[in-house]
């Protein structure tokens, strides 16, 4: 009995404060603007508390990892070392300091760098591999148009820019301005449907991602 | 209030009629969708894994809770209640991960409640629902590992991804793992097309949970969904319809 | 009167029938304690034959039969037994008329050898416990087949002779009445019984006291004196009514001697113990009747069938190894082409590719635009990307920063990811110091905006608010950033002489451009971008009727071509241009690939078809 009222005023809460965000959007009342700012800063600051639980739950699973030495717990214990390290520099030194930079500098930025670089060559692999894996027309139609836009885009070996390569790039502008960004149009009008949906779902409690 | 602010409050009305109405009429009137093979094979991939004794892992992708981005990865916890009662037989239950410290701690709410009412309680596990990194990218680095060592089967990406969006399809792949994904994204669901074995297209993320059975009201929102989208797709033809006309009038 | 009810129809027979008079089954009676299947089995044999033919032998094998041994206490009084009767009357009369004749012989020859000899009479419950097992052979459970008989039970006569005259002692030993016949195995009935009573101690005595109360108590008042009755028997109206799941055989007392005895526990030894094991338990033929199953081959099949799938839903699907994956050579096949076109330009200079003759048309829009911005507010330049996108998007807004620096616009910048202020520092530091900028008077970097696409809504709303605190601010800053020379005219966002979101995703382009490009009033949106994300976002470029308070999007520069072709106009050579033949080798290996594999999957598909 007490789960159910205090389920009750959760939703009741959820349904309470998602009204009045979503009023503000459409109502330009002071006093419905005013409240909806209040509850976006609200919201910030929640997802930066979040952001820190968050992160204590990663700092847990890989201590976990650690202590019963489980399957790739070096990896675990790389990453407390690396988080602990980059965590006491900024906060003592402040994120700014050379010493924080340093670790920008010379570890994040290459690494996510070369994950790009990871990306691309997944994405070159699963190109080559598509028309195999899936034989259809629209996985052909997907390589083809792929190619295309490489063409018109990427750069001619030679001296100067021929006629042929003016009218790929045409060609490529044409297929990116019109057909993809029509059909991206489209798709965004399905999503913009299902976030509607989804969100009134969650406004009417009927999801309850906060927990029954 | 504006002219705008009025159209949406309308819009909004409308929808919120449809879908009460669609959820009374579900009975009289029930729902016949279209196939999506990726959530029939969906469905077997689950089904195996729970007889395998492998994990189901849930991404619920790299976005804020506090963001128009949220609804792909709201969609994906309700998948994922589903999921998490399919999968409480199983002997490793589901795993969710997210790029979001709000949406990891939603998350286990969600499996909380789900287990507390298939009345498994003992199932629900903190670090079922974690953190994997807190930057898109370092997310996506941090699957492999959870990949490799949860024992996952099917790799179920649900939520807001950029362009990391390849990458975590991709170490799915390369594990032979069963990979879904669908999100908001158009340049990500261009990524899950070339890369996972089963890309939901457009819209098709936000069906999970009438696909899935999830409840009658998911199904009553996708049949509201359907309705508006047909009526939009008439607006817009009318629309083209007068412009062209206007013109050489 | 002793009645059997058939277990098979449920009808009462005469306790001496031996078979049912309605169905014909067999009438068992039900025996207590494990000797049931012996005693049928020995009934089934002419029980009752055997059962003399045996007291016969043990007879003439010298045992005495109870009634002529000074009874022990208690015992007298249940001589004549209604379980005695009630094996008497199963005889027929010819039969104890022989029997009768032949222990009347065995008894006399018996007492003529016990005058003569004068051996100590033998231990009574040995007798019984000796007759018993004879007649019941080795299948008796003994209860002690560990125990190490004390004394040989191996008959005298097989010593050897040294032996025998070693160990001769009083002539009552040796001409003790011979042993009963060893059917149950090491049984030390004889030494026992010429076992000196003064060795057993005490408690061992206690014990044969109990144990010959218990016996009187067991014999119930069935063994009273003057309790000659009959079982209980009920009318046949009465015996009718019972219900047939609760019916209970008649059970059959037995005779005294055919009573088991305890083998094991505390009441070992003692005889017509109660079983611990109820009737009900013990196998007996159905009461209700038994159905005869037609079972043919196909339902053996069948079953077996079945049987084979619950095992097999049972059997616990074990976790099947994982396929190897191998080493990726493919992969690294493919990474190693791309590496090689990347690299090829860098080290030998080949091959060079044509730069961009013809700028794309925006390239104007925004070339133009930043020549218009005013040069006493400060741009505001957004970082809205990751670290992994630096690669093409230090490139592509190089350009761009190289205009506006070139200007002498101030600049202030502002990041939504937690890494952008130190991509912004990166990407800035080095050309404010070229362009002459001072940190803090011409260049302000405002820090990491918190909250994602909600604090942009903030920050179009209110930026003072939003935003408190700088980032690697220098030395002199007052500690309200907004109070910086550079700032203090700033209230709104379209204060600032421009906004510029530098991003490579399509979603957060479009936040930035329907959330602040709706209040940016006269001050110009621009967007520089990747090249995937151009698509979605020329729509709100390309919106050339804007109304006031409509979204838009006033320049926009994406990709690298467009990067190259910016810094050709601004006379500024920088990354884009460095990067340029790397590039195009890049692109034309990926063009390869994919045609390769295209090429690849369609002979597949077509040798496919063809093998059918």
């Amino acid at each position: 009995m007490r789960v159910l009222r205090l389920s009750a005023i959760w939703a009741a809460l959820a349904l309470g404060v998602g009204l009045f965000v979503l009023l503000g959007y459409f109502v330009e009342l002071g006093f419905i603007q005013n409240l909806r700012l209040i509850f976006l800063r609200w919201a910030v600051l929640l997802a930066a508390a979040a952001l820190i639980v968050g992160l204590v739950n990663l700092l847990a699973v890989h201590w976990r990892k650690v202590s019963l030495t489980e399957q790739g717990w070096i990896y675990s214990g790389v990453l407390i070392l690396s988080f602990t390290v980059t965590f006491v520099l900024a906060l003592v030194f402040r994120p700014d300091s050379p010493a924080a930079l340093f670790i920008f500098n010379t570890f994040q930025l290459p690494l996510e760098a070369s994950l790009m670089a990871v990306l691309a060559v997944s994405l070159l692999v699963a190109g080559f591999r598509m028309v195999n894996r899936r034989r259809d027309l629209l996985s052909l139609l997907f390589v083809g148009t792929a190619l295309m836009v490489l063409l018109g885009t990427g750069p001619t070996p030679g001296g100067v820019e021929g006629p042929v390569v003016i009218a790929l790039r045409d060609f490529r502008a044409w297929l990116s301005q019109v057909w993809a960004a029509g059909g991206a149009r489209g798709i965004l009008l399905g999503v913009a449907l299902g976030a509607t949906a989804t969100g009134l779902r969650v406004l009417l409690a009927a999801d309850r991602p906060y927990g029954a | 209030m504006t002219l705008s602010g009025l159209q949406g409050l309308v819009a909004l009305a409308v929808f919120v009629a449809l879908l009460v109405g669609f959820l009374a009429a579900n009975q009289r009137w029930p729902a016949h969708f279209r196939r999506i093979p990726a959530y029939e094979a969906l469905r077997q991939a689950i089904e195996r894994a729970v007889e395998a004794g492998e994990r189901v892992h849930v991404s619920l992708g790299t976005g804020s809770v506090i963001g128009p981005e949220s609804a792909p990865a709201l969609a994906g916890l309700a998948a994922l209640t589903r999921i998490a009662r399919a999968t409480s037989i199983s002997d490793r239950p589901v795993l969710v991960t997210a790029g979001d410290g709000a949406m990891a701690i939603l998350a286990r709410d969600s499996l909380r409640s789900t287990y507390q009412e298939v009345g498994a309680s003992e199932l629900y596990e903190p670090t079922s629902g974690r953190l994997l990194g807190a930057t898109p990218l370092s997310y996506a680095a941090g699957l492999p590992a959870v990949l490799a060592n949860e024992q996952v089967s099917v790799h179920v990406l649900s939520g807001a991804f950029g362009l990391e969006a390849g990458l975590a399809a991709d170490f799915g792949e390369r594990a032979k793992l069963f990979v879904i994904g669908g999100t908001d994204d158009v340049q990500a669901q261009a990524l899950f097309y070339a890369i996972a074995q089963h890309p939901l297209i457009g819209e098709e993320v936000f069906a999970s949970g009438a696909y899935l059975d999830v409840g009658p009201m998911h199904t009553a929102s996708l049949r509201a969904q359907d309705f508006i989208r047909f009526g939009l797709i008439l607006l817009i033809l009318l629309g083209v319809i007068v412009r062209t006309l206007e013109g050489p009038l | 009167m002793i009645v059997l009810r058939c277990l098979n129809c449920g009808i009462l027979n005469p306790g001496l029938a031996a078979a049912c008079r309605r169905c014909g089954a067999q009438l068992e009676p039900i025996l207590m304690g494990g000797l049931a299947d012996e005693e049928g089995e020995a009934d089934e044999n002419g029980d009752w034959l055997e059962r003399m033919r045996q007291e016969a032998q043990h007879l003439s094998a010298g045992d005495e039969p109870a009634e002529d041994q000074p009874p022990p206490e208690g015992e007298a009084a249940a001589a004549p037994s209604g379980s005695d009767k009630l094996a008497e009357a199963e005889i027929p009369d010819w039969l104890d008329r022989i029997r009768e004749t032949q222990t009347g012989e065995l008894r006399a020859k018996a007492a003529a050898e016990a005058a003569g000899t004068a051996s100590p009479p033998p231990d009574q419950s040995s007798l019984d416990d000796s007759a018993i097992r004879a007649r019941l052979g080795p299948a008796l459970p003994t209860g002690e087949p560990a125990r190490e008989p004390k004394w040989p039970a191996e008959p005298v006569e097989e010593l050897p002779s040294w032996l025998q005259d070693v160990g001769a002692g009083p002539k009552a030993e040796t001409e003790a009445p011979p042993r009963v016949p060893a059917l149950i195995g090491q049984a030390p009935d004889q030494p026992e019984a010429i076992r000196p009573a003064e060795d057993l101690p005490e408690w061992l005595g206690e014990i044969d006291t109990l144990k010959e109360s218990l016996e009187e108590q067991m014999r119930g008042p069935s063994a009273a004196p003057g309790s000659d009755l009959a079982p209980a028997t009920l009318p046949s109206w009465l015996e009718a009514m019972r219900p047939v799941e609760t019916f209970r055989s008649v059970v059959q007392m037995e005779a005294e001697e055919d009573q088991s005895i305890e083998s094991v526990g505390p009441l070992a030894g003692l005889r017509g113990v109660l079983l611990a094991e109820p009737v009900v338990a013990m196998p007996r033929t159905s009461t209700v009747g038994s159905m005869q199953l037609d079972v043919t081959e196909r339902h053996y099949a069948q079953a077996e069938l079945i049987h084979k799938m619950v095992e097999e839903e049972q059997r616990e699907v074990a976790a099947g190894p994982r396929k190897a994956t191998g080493l990726p050579f493919f992969r690294w096949g493919i990474a190693a082409l791309v590496l090689l076109g990347v690299a090829l330009p860098i080290f030998s200079g080949a091959p060079v590719f044509a730069l961009p003759r013809l700028a794309p048309q925006e390239l104007s829009v925004l070339f133009d635009l930043v020549e218009r911005l005013p040069v006493d507010r400060p741009a505001l330049l957004v970082f809205d990307y990751e670290p992994g996108n630096s690669g093409e998007l230090d490139a592509v807004a190089g350009a761009f920063f190289d205009q506006v620096m070139g200007r002498g616009i101030p600049l202030a910048t502002l990041t939504t990811r937690p890494a952008g202020s130190a991509l912004a520092k990166r990407a800035l530091d080095e050309r404010a110091a070229r362009f002459g900028y001072v940190p803090g008077q011409s260049l302000v970097h405002l820090g990491y905006l918190s909250g994602g696409s909600t604090a942009v809504q903030l920050l179009a709303i209110n930026p003072r608010a939003t935003i408190l605190e700088g980032f690697d601010l220098p030395e002199g800053m007052p500690e309200d950033i907004w109070n910086a020379p550079l700032l203090q005219g700033i209230q709104t966002l379209p204060d600032f002489s421009t906004v510029a979101v530098i991003t490579s995703g399509s979603e957060s382009a479009r936040l930035w451009a329907e959330q602040v490009g709706s209040r940016m009033g006269d001050t110009p949106l621009v967007m520089v971008l990747s090249a995937g994300a151009e698509p979605l976002i020329r729509p709100y470029f390309d919106l050339q009727e804007a109304q006031p308070g409509e979204r838009r999007v006033d320049g926009i520069l994406s990709g690298l071509p467009a990067a190259a072709s910016y810094e050709l106009r601004n006379g500024r050579p920088g990354l884009a241009l460095a990067r340029w033949n790397p590039f195009g080798s890049s692109m034309l290996a990926a063009e390869l690939i994919l045609l390769a594999g295209a090429g690849y999957g369609i002979a597949n598909w077509w040798l496919g078809r063809k093998a059918g």
